[in-house]
């Protein structure tokens, strides 16, 4: 068993503490783990000069992703995302969603639940095969909800973003106002198109 | 002037754990600022190019060092990762493995001119992260 030494000094003249820690998970739940502190007598720097804590964490984190995928996975399919439609939709082998709720997962297929549960919207993206039209449509659509619900709660008047929809003969629009003690910003947009009206 | 070669520095951090190692104040902050949550993570951040647009800042002794005699010194640099400006601090330690002292977001002195995307980002978004 090797000896544990100080990184910086050298010095073998350590204090070992345990402590234990809480996480945070991505999208996910905190979670603990005990985690070795080691810290010098001769010149007080402190650190995992055991080199034990890297495993310790990645432990406690997958435990925690596990169930987090689990749970990213049912909000989807409240979202009336079923395992199947997603699997479909991203190109992936039928499935797939299921070996992933067993724990049966990597990094990026997490990443890609966590974008996903973030974003629902993008597997109608994936589902028209990430056409570039309907992506622009599609964010043009989330901006609008998102600037409606920021209406909704600017409607006492405070400075932010007011979001109104026009409707007149041959087109619709939408106009956002943007108030705030520095400046105003006027956009208009369209269905088709996105210009900026100086104001 | 730098007293060590970066790219030598960022090579070891490539290798891992055998040839550098990241103080615990560094872990810490690496976390909080840069979500890097092991050392194993930080030093393949470092090693696999994360420090972009790296500017020298300055080369100090260390401060902690037990034997003033045989100064050790403590190069620091800031550099972008992405949104975030930050700082690193490495020396070479008497067990010559490199020793990452510091690893946070620099909130001070950012020269990048980030003003009008934090603008347009302040009128969709109440809470905006403040920049000091």
């Amino acid at each position: 068993m090797s000896v544990v030494e100080c990184p910086a000094c050298g010095s073998k003249k350590l204090k070992k503490l345990t402590l234990t820690e809480h996480a945070q998970l991505t999208l996910g739940d905190e979670f603990s783990f005990v985690r070795e502190n080691y810290v010098c007598e001769t010149c007080e720097e402190q650190g995992d000069f055991g080199l034990a804590n890297d495993e310790i964490f990645k432990a406690a984190e997958r435990n925690a992703e596990t169930m987090s995928v689990e749970k990213i996975i049912e909000y989807l399919a409240d979202q009336k995302i079923s395992m199947a439609r997603f699997e479909r939709a991203f190109e992936i082998p039928q499935r797939t969603l299921n070996r992933w709720k067993s724990g049966d997962f990597s990094s990026t297929s997490l990443a890609l639940l966590r974008t996903v549960a973030t974003c629902p919207w993008l597997v109608n993206v994936a589902e028209h095969r990430f056409e570039r039209a309907f992506v622009a449509s599609e964010i043009f659509q989330q901006t609008v909800r998102i600037l409606e619900h920021q209406t909704k709660q600017n409607s006492a008047g405070v400075p932010g973003v007011g979001f109104y929809l026009w409707d007149s003969v041959g087109s619709k629009g939408a106009v956002m106002v943007a108030n705030s003690a520095q400046s105003s910003v006027q956009l208009v947009a369209s269905s088709n198109q996105v210009f900026p009206v100086a104001g | 002037m730098s007293f060590y070669v970066l790219t030598d520095f960022i090579r070891s951090c490539g290798v891992g754990t055998a040839e550098a190692f990241v103080l615990g104040g560094a872990v810490f902050d690496a976390k909080r600022d840069f979500n890097l949550k092991t050392m194993d993570e930080i030093l393949a951040f470092v090693g696999n190019g994360g420090l972009e647009n790296p500017v020298f800042v300055n080369t100090r002794p260390w401060d902690k060092n037990p034997n003033p005699a045989q100064p050790i010194m403590v190069d620091a640099y800031h550099f972008s990762a992405g949104d975030i400006y930050g700082y690193i601090a490495f020396m070479m330690g008497v067990s010559k493995k490199w020793n990452i002292k510091s690893f946070k977001e620099e909130r001070s002195g950012d020269p990048r001119n980030l003003a009008l995307a934090d603008s347009l980002r302040g009128l969709v978004i109440p809470e905006k992260k403040e920049r000091s």
